[in-house]
Parts: structure tokens; sequence; C-alpha cells
């Protein structure tokens, strides 16, 4: 008899619960942050992401834009990669209430035809 | 208003913002004349808070898979080609993989413009087509 087993039918508990763990919510979330910390890079170039994140979907943050209209920007900082355009959003979630602006590209050459509505 | 794109590229891509419960995110979008609606994908909507409860109708488009389906979703605001329209009904709709846009602006933007294409140098320029078009 363990003395996990032993521990449990002292306690008049069954002893298949041996050997389990209660642990608070808050306890085990914040062990999960630390062990998981949220991915956020350095400020990168566009060219600079591209060659890091190849034909992939990133999520941006802290986008230094050149203006407000057009795509070009000096810097920004990568929240999310990944070859699904949802990949990048679900690494983004631990930062996205953080930011109240994201930016969501496409590393590689946009291209297809487009379905027709009826 | 002049907007730069990519002229060696497929597509006339530009960027684009969208607002939502959420905040608000920049995106991809490619100018297709040939769409009557402006479509994004279902993952940029979800993402600013939006789900397919907020939707005012549901939408099919034949595509060479088959009947697939979307929702028409009234966005707080949509901004591109340095004009922003509030309250901008959306053709939330799944593009097939491989795109890399997020959506498509389609003539519901466009004909609140007058706008010039010149592909070999890359820009867009964009006027109000009325004064009083419910433009901010």
């Amino acid at each position: 008899m363990t003395d996990e087993v032993a521990a449990a039918r002292l306690k008049n508990l069954p002893a298949e619960i041996a050997g389990t763990r209660v642990q608070r919510e808050e306890d085990f979330m914040t062990q999960a942050r630390l062990a998981n910390p949220p991915f956020i890079s350095e400020p990168l170039t566009w060219k600079q992401i591209c060659e890091r994140y190849p034909h992939e979907w990133v999520c941006l943050v802290e986008i230094d834009s050149f203006n407000d209209n057009d795509f070009g920007f000096r810097t920004a900082r990568v929240v999310g990669h990944g070859k699904d355009p949802r990949d990048p959003y679900v690494q983004a979630r631990p930062v996205r209430a953080r930011y109240e602006e994201i930016g969501h590209y496409f590393t590689g050459r946009a291209r297809g035809r487009f379905p027709r509505g009826r | 208003m002049i907007t730069h794109f990519n002229p060696v590229a497929d597509l006339i891509v530009v960027e684009s913002r969208l607002w939502g419960p959420g905040g608000r995110v920049r995106l991809s979008l490619a100018i297709d004349t040939g769409s009557a609606t402006t479509v994004v994908a279902p993952h940029i909507v979800d993402d600013l808070g939006y789900n397919p409860r907020h939707g005012v109708a549901v939408t099919t488009v034949r595509s060479a898979v088959g009947e697939e389906h979307g929702y028409i979703l009234t966005v707080s605001r949509l901004a591109a080609l340095g004009f922003m329209i509030s309250r901008f009904p959306v053709h939330v709709f799944d593009l097939a993989a491989g795109h890399g846009i997020d959506g498509l602006i389609g003539l519901s933007f466009l004909r609140n413009f007058d706008y010039a294409v010149r592909s070999i140098v890359g820009t867009i320029t964009v006027r109000p087509a009325v004064e009083d078009a419910g433009l901010e």
C-alpha cells in the first residue's frame, strides 16, 4: 500500500483518487502563464518579418506606420505566426487585451481566384 | 487621396482597418470590382468580438467545392483607401486558403467613390462620389 493510498483511506476517501492533486485555479493559471510566457518579438522591419516567417500569417502590434493609409511601416512586433490565418490570432490571445489595434498580414504573395456570389 | 499598392503583385491589395467591440484590426483586402459585396474572413470579425448572432442575414456562395454559407454583418467602422464608413455591412465569408488576403473590397464600398487605378505605378486615387455620402 502506497503512502498516498494510505492517506486517502485515513481521510475516508476512495483509493482511486489517491494521488490526485487539488489546486487553486488561480495558482494553476499563474503557473501556466509562467511556463508559457506570451510570445512577443523585438521590433522588426517587414523584410525581417518576411525572412523570419516566410509564407506565414502574422499578427503584429506596436506598428510604427509611415501613414494611416498605406501598408508600409518602419517596425512592428510579432505576437503570433502560423500557416493558417487563425494560428497567429490564437497565439496572440494572451496579449490581445494589451493592444487596442492588431495587424494581420501574410508574408507571402497574395494570389488566387475569388468565389462569386449568386 | 492616394493609396499605394504593389504594382507587380497578382492582386491589388490595400491596407484596411476594421473596428469592433474588441478594438480594431489592420488587414489586407484586395480590390475587386467584380464583387458586389465587401468580404471579410470570419477569423477577423471573431477576433473583434463579433459572432454570427450579430449577423443580419445568412448568405450562400457557390464555389468550386459546392455551396458555402456566410452572413451579412454590420461592422461599426471600415476604413480603406483613405476613407472611413460607419455602420458598414460586410459579407463574412471564408475565402479559400492560399489567397494571402483577409477579404475583398467590393462595390458596396467602392461605389461611394470615384476612383482611378494606375496599374503601372501602383496607385489608386480616390475622391468621394457624393460630398454628403455619409462619410465621416
